[in-house]
């Protein structure tokens, strides 16, 4: 039926009904529209899509572990995430492996010229991790404040301001010796050291500038700042590379496998020390076997002695006894020397297996440190799994598939009874 | 290593995106709270109670009767009547596989109390008809007739086919001791139509056996002989070994009573006797012993009839558990 057809009343019922339902329909979109580009741009903000991100990048002796999008991170924090990992050319004698990472802001902040990419194990599995440290000294990587390239007499004038300092480091005329560092404050005595040198631009710094985003990088070679080109591959971060915790592990299992024969040494030498301890105390026995006549001897001289014919005649040393004590010293000498000898190699094999024993630990301490929070990390996983799954179990969508099932309830047993039988 | 890929990489970052948006709604909506856990005292005897089930129909009676016993008492504990009945019924059942017949009758008729005040005419009835199986197997007619009488007349109102079928079968097994052929045959033919419209098919083979028995008894055995291949078919799909064991014992005597194939008779009876030992049943393997040296006799094979009358003397001087042959 046409709306031409319909009475005035309800043309007008039905057009003022088509309106509304057109205002709900619109701002229903609109308010969709606006909540999906709310989300996007949290999302986008938390991801950190709006930050400013400098390049970076380091060599490694090998990319094991490493992959493209792995986070880096700096003080604990995630600092930016790893962009590239490429094969250095075969002809490089020097490098094996390039790695490109991206800093976002504030971070890049904290990477000056001392500071260094360190790349440890993160898991028991062979993962590892790149770590930038912060900077202590030098010039910051990236220049956040605004740079000016003056002359000598133009650099007189902003003396006396605190905020401005030299941005490059200056060396005398010989370039062996610096005479103004990189962060000096411009002053008019570091100005007059350096008006001998004949240097036509000199760059400083105005620490109240700030800039929007980096447009100067430091460099090393130089000592000052340069520009950045486009497609700048970034600012060499050294490296400090430990190898993969696998390979760490097989470091420790050598050292164990190459102290074992000194254990082994050290038992042998045990042994003998133990043999030569039980022939000493035969020897030892002998000799108070030994020691028994002539304490009678003796005895039989005190009391020639103590008696009228008392002198130092022919009984004093008859010639049997001085024999046997000649023997007897001869034999305790040699057992004493010999247990000397064993036991100054039992000492020196017992230093070698304490400082075999010494590095073992130092290891494992290594080892333990710098996988500190992976057990706790574990523990948080399988907390948050577990949480997840509960959550799951309860959800509207998949809690059928979690159904728990319930005892049947208890019925009576009865069978039909088969005539005949019992 | 550079990614030669973009296109992948461009569709997997659309997919996050997305993902990212409609997971929120879909894991946004709401989710049902776990219910409560049951109090400790509840799950227990249900605990019990199932434990119990699991014992009696893994046919392990003097367990089952603790078992139940303790259900009985940890439901009436909870003052949970309608499942104590149920435990006390159970244990009734227990008690009379265990050969007790009157402690069996004492706690029927405490179940039957309980459900007919509760209201629970279903139950009431599952505990009559045990009741009436009891009753058929002691020597106490008189009380079972009485039963009888006061039950079929309000068995008409029965709403559950099951227990209906169950009610009719035993009177039909009643009336058929009575002599009463042609209302026992009516019972039983409407008590299978009731198992199967029930679907029931352990009421319906049983039924199929005992009309196959009520041929035999009149003496109809090629009518016996069909009934009882279709109850052996029927227990077969149940994997029923009591209800198989019956089916080819009744198949065996029925054509031994015919004189007919006696070798496939023997090989029958044979296979019932083996299969009732395995079942511990000593009354039914002796039965079963008796009738295939008749059929060997018959055969004409002496010499192993002997042995079976060795083995069946054997069987009557032993007690405890049957031999594994």
């Amino acid at each position: 039926m046409a709306l031409q057809d319909l009475t005035p009343q309800l043309r007008t019922r039905l057009s003022r009904l088509e309106r509304v339902v057109g205002w709900f329909v619109t701002i229903a979109t609109l308010l969709l529209a606006v909540g999906l580009v709310y989300y996007i741009y949290k999302t986008a903000e938390s991801r950190g899509w709006f930050l400013k991100k400098m390049p970076y990048f380091t060599f490694v002796r090998d990319a094991t572990g490493l992959k493209i999008k792995d986070p880096v991170k700096l003080m604990g924090f995630t600092a930016g995430e790893i962009v590239d990992i490429v094969p250095q050319p075969p002809d490089d004698p020097s490098f094996n492996v390039f790695v490109q990472f991206r800093i976002k802001e504030p971070y890049y902040g904290y990477l000056w010229e001392d500071s260094r990419a360190k790349v440890a194990p993160a898991d028991f599995l062979g993962k590892r991790s790149i770590e930038v440290t912060k900077g202590t000294k030098g010039a910051p990587t990236y220049l956040l404040h605004q740079l000016k390239e003056v002359t000598l007499s133009q650099a007189e004038e902003l003396t006396g301001s605190k905020n401005v300092t030299f941005a490059q480091t200056i060396y005398d005329q010989g370039q062996t010796n610096v005479i103004i560092h990189a962060g000096e404050p411009l002053t008019k005595a570091a100005l007059e050291k350096i008006s001998g040198l004949g240097l036509e631009l000199i760059q400083v710094v105005d620490r109240a500038l700030e800039v929007r985003s980096p447009k100067w990088m430091w460099d090393d070679r130089a000592d000052r700042y340069r520009p950045i080109q486009k497609g700048e591959k970034g600012y060499w971060l050294p490296v400090e590379e430990s190898p993969a915790l696998t390979e760490r592990l097989e470091k420790v299992v050598n050292i164990v496998e190459a102290a074992l024969p000194n254990f082994l040494d050290l038992t042998n030498q045990l042994s003998s020390v133990l043999t030569n301890s039980a022939s000493l105390a035969a020897h030892a026995d002998d000799l108070l076997l030994s020691l028994k006549p002539a304490v009678a001897n003796l005895e039989q001289i005190t009391a020639n002695l103590r008696g009228p014919k008392g002198s130092l005649g022919e009984w004093l040393i008859p010639t049997n006894l001085n024999l046997e004590l000649q023997t007897t010293l001869g034999s305790a000498n040699s057992t004493v020397l010999s247990a000397q000898t064993n036991l100054n190699l039992l000492s020196s094999n017992l230093l070698a297996s304490l400082e075999n024993l010494a590095d073992l630990t130092g290891n494992l301490h290594a080892q333990v440190e710098a996988n500190g929070l992976i057990l706790s990390e574990i523990s948080d996983l399988v907390v948050h799994t577990d949480q997840m799954v509960q959550g799951l179990k309860r959800h509207w969508l998949l809690r059928s598939a979690f159904h728990q099932s319930t005892n049947a309830p208890a019925r009576s047993i009865l069978k039909p009874r088969v005539g005949g039988s019992q | 290593m550079r990614n030669n890929r973009p296109n992948c990489d461009l569709l997997a970052a659309t997919a996050q995106i997305f993902s990212r948006i409609l997971l929120p709604f879909l894991l946004g909506c709401s989710t049902a709270q776990t219910p409560p856990p049951a109090p400790v005292a509840v799950s227990r005897a249900e605990l019990t109670a199932e434990q119990a089930a699991k014992l009696s129909e893994s046919q392990n009676w003097p367990a089952a009767a603790q078992e139940w016993k303790l259900a009985a008492e940890r439901f009436g504990l909870l003052n949970d009547q309608a499942r104590e009945a149920v435990a006390l019924h159970n244990l009734a059942q227990a008690q009379r596989e265990l050969g007790h017949a009157v402690p069996a009758r004492r706690l029927l008729e405490e179940a039957a109390s309980l459900n007919k005040k509760l209201g629970r005419t279903n139950e009431w009835w599952r505990n009559q008809i045990a009741l009436l199986q009891l009753e058929a197997l002691s020597a106490d007619a008189a009380a079972l007739r009485a039963r009888f009488e006061k039950l079929a007349p309000v068995a008409e109102h029965l709403a559950d086919r099951s227990v209906r079928g169950m009610f009719l079968n035993e009177l039909g097994l009643w009336r058929q001791t009575q002599g009463d052929f042609t209302n026992a045959a009516a019972c039983f033919l409407e008590a299978g139509r009731l198992f199967a419209r029930s679907a029931d098919p352990a009421g319906h083979a049983t039924v199929t056996a005992n009309l196959a028995r009520f041929f035999e008894a009149r003496n109809n055995l090629e009518e016996a002989l069909k009934f009882w291949r279709l109850a052996l078919g029927e227990f077969e799909r149940l994997a029923d070994p009591h209800g198989i064991a019956c089916a080819l014992a009744g198949q065996g005597r029925s054509q031994l009573a015919a004189q007919k194939d006696l070798p496939a008779a023997e090989e029958l009876l044979r296979r019932a006797a083996r299969n009732y030992r395995l079942l511990q049943c000593a009354s039914e393997t002796r039965t079963t012993l008796e009738l295939l040296g008749n059929c060997l006799v018959a055969e004409g094979k002496n010499g192993e009839a002997l042995s079976v009358q060795a083995e069946l003397r054997d069987l009557a001087g032993r007690s405890g558990p049957l031999p594994a042959q």
